[in-house]
This record gives structure tokens, sequence and C-alpha cells, in this order.
């Protein structure tokens, strides 16, 4: 998993994107010893000390993890639990709207 | 226990009425029944954990792999069919075709439906049949979540049959979604990996159907079968965060508002980065 949101996040750093999680651990010290070793730079919500039953993914209605939703830049749900190459191009489809959407402003 | 012989050697003094060696009879054959399920569910789980452990311990990958193929399962599962055939209707074969809905899968698991829906819908426990159903694909599974929800003999089992159909229908809404955006290659792949009749089931009614379905069957949950007790919570607790999945979650809709702390104790919400594309990612490191 890591590897490919790292590529995702290097390859897409000048673009309007971005990668957040919602981390469902509850030893923040040892999570932030893992994130050091594992080069986890993005930003993350913590779903509280309950671990995997913490407020965020409850309301989310979360059962298993990883659990992936695409947001497009309004906001809107576009895509739930792709993965790899279909993330990639799920992402990629929405920056294409963005680009199209911005040009015909102008 | 006294035993038939017992008994049998009492009769001959002339003491008890007839009736009583028929009641007798019906007991000891019982306590037999019981016995042979029970030394059926020993065997099976010494056989079993020999072989997890056996398994744990074996490194190499192809060893494992022929382990892997070796579960004591294939053996077993005959032997507790063989159990319910000689009487499917009595409370130990109830018991047996549990084991078998929980073990088997397919055309075994099938086969436990076929004698439970013949004989046990009303025995109290028939709720324990489905833990574990809602991922299962099959349109036969669905058949039984149906005929549970409508003729089980006990509200348990029937708030049961209704949040797991609605799981079940959720799961055909979001595989519909799934299958409508692949290609031709993927679909002939995906029908291979997950059965015909499955494809041919989520192909037979639009996404949508199958998610208002579901949307239904969990109101449903709430209003008529809210109180009961589903692991520690009131049944209408867990169908209502279901009813905001489908409502609030799917495809289309606004992402929810979060707003909550960083790692780092700074707090920030969804919403501050609306005008990128956003991937929310529920992760943890396990």
């Amino acid at each position: 998993m890591y590897p490919h949101e790292r590529s995702l996040v290097e390859r897409l750093k000048n673009e309007p994107f971005a990668l957040i999680g919602v981390n469902s651990d509850k030893d923040l010290e040892a999570l932030k010893v893992a994130m050091q070793k594992e080069n986890i730079t993005w930003r993350s919500f913590w779903n509280g000390p309950d671990g995997t039953k913490g407020p965020i993914s409850k309301r989310w209605n979360v059962s298993g993890w990883p659990t992936i939703y695409v947001i497009d830049a309004e906001g809107r749900i576009r895509f739930k639990n792709v993965r790899e190459k279909a993330m990639d191009q799920a992402v990629d489809q929405l920056l294409a709207e963005l680009k199209a959407k911005s040009a015909d402003k102008r | 226990m006294i035993t038939l012989s017992m008994w049998l050697s009492l009769a001959g003094a002339g003491a008890p009425a007839p009736s009583s060696l028929v009641e007798l009879v019906a007991f000891e054959r019982r306590e037999s029944r019981a016995e042979q399920l029970a030394s059926l569910k020993k065997g099976y789980d010494s056989a079993n954990q020999a072989w997890e452990a056996k398994l744990a311990a074996e490194k190499d990958p192809a060893a494992r792999a022929a382990l892997q193929a070796q579960a004591p399962k294939a053996e077993w599962l005959p032997r507790f069919k063989d159990f319910v055939a000689a009487d499917a209707t009595d409370e130990q074969a109830f018991e047996a075709l549990e084991w078998l809905v929980r073990n088997a899968e397919g055309a075994e698991r099938a086969w436990s439906f076929e004698r439970i829906e013949a004989h046990h819908l009303a025995r109290p426990g028939l709720e324990r049949t489905l833990a574990g159903l809602a991922p299962d694909r099959a349109p036969r599974t669905r058949t039984y979540l149906q005929t549970v929800l409508a003729k089980g003999g006990t509200e348990l089992a029937r708030g049961h049959a209704c949040f797991t159909l609605a799981q079940q229908s959720q799961g055909y809404g979001a595989a519909a979604r799934r299958y409508a955006s692949f290609t031709e290659e993927e679909r002939a792949r995906w029908k291979k990996s997950v059965g015909e009749d499955f494809v041919a089931l989520i192909e037979s009614r639009p996404a949508a159907e199958f998610e208002a379905e579901a949307e239904q069957l969990f109101a449903r949950c709430v209003k008529e079968f809210g109180t009961l007790d589903l692991r520690g919570e009131p049944l209408a607790k867990r169908a209502e965060a279901y009813l905001f999945e489908l409502q609030n979650l799917s495809i289309g809709k606004l992402a929810p508002e979060i707003e909550a702390q960083d790692l780092s104790g700074v707090t920030f919400k969804l919403s501050d980065y609306r005008g990128k594309v956003v991937v929310l990612d529920f992760w943890g490191h396990w």
C-alpha cells in the first residue's frame, strides 16, 4: 500500500491533489516512528484512542481497512475502494475534469 | 445414566408400563445422537488444531501450499452430512447443520440450507446459522435469508435475517456498480472468479435497485427489529449507521465534513481541501 501511495503523492506533487489519511492506530508514538521509517509524509486525521472504533470511521461506517474514497474538487464522492491502477485512473480523471472546467472559465 | 439394558432387566422384573419403554428408547436415542455429535465435533477440532499448528510451523512456501490443500475440513464435511442424513429433523441435526453452514460453502452450504428450511425454521437459535453470511454472494444464500426473514420462528432470527439481507443487497449494489465500469475483458475474468450465477443476478437489475432495496431493509431493521441486541448493540443503531452510509456516502453525494486533529494535535477540516482532488484513505499501521 505505502509504496503506491508514496509514488502517487510524488507524481502529483505539483497538481491540485491531496492524499488525506484517517489513521486508526491507538499508539501515536509507535506510529510516528513507523511513519518516519516508511516515509509517510501525507497528513492524517486521527481517529482517536479507540482505534478502529473511533468516531470518524464509525460515522463513515468503515468496516474494512484500508477503505478509500476519491473526492472531486467540489467535494463530491466519486469513487470508492479503488486500488492501485484504478486509484490512479480515478484521480487522473478527476484532475482532467478540473482542468477542463477551469479552462472553460477562462 | 440408566441404559436400555438396565431398564430391560427391570422390565423383566415386571415393573413400569410399556409407554415408558417407548420414552426410554427415545431418550437413549437422543443421548446417543448427542454423544455422536459431540465426538464428531471433538474429532474435527483436534484434527483442525493439529493441522493449524503444522501450518503455522511450516515456513517453506511450497510445503505450506501443499499443507493448505490438506485442510481436515474436506474429510470432516461428509461425516457431518452423514450425521444429518441419518435424521435431519432432531435438535442434534440442527446443531450439525449450524456447523455445516459455518464451515461449508457452495453446494454443501446450499444442501444445509435446504434441510434447515425443511425442518428447523421454528427452532430457537436459528439466528446463529446467519453469522457470517453477509459477504456470501451466492443467490442461494439470498433465498435462504429471505426465507428466514419471512418464516423464521423467532423475532431474533427474523431481525438478523433482515440485517444480513440488507448488507447483502448493499454488496450486490456495489458489485453491480463495479461490474458496470468493467471492460469486456475484465468482465470475462470476473465471471470466472465469482461465478456465472452471481453475475447473472447483478446483471438482472440496475445497481440503484439493489441500493434502494438495501435502504428499505435497513429502515425495516430500525422500525421492526430496532430493539434487538446485535453483538452488544441495539440493531437500530447498527442499521442507522448503514442508512447514513447509503444516504450520505454513496457515489455523487457531497462528502460529510470531517473536523478533527491531525497526528500532531492540530485541528483541520476535510473541506479545507475543497478545490483539490482528494484521496481519503482510512488506514492504520498494522
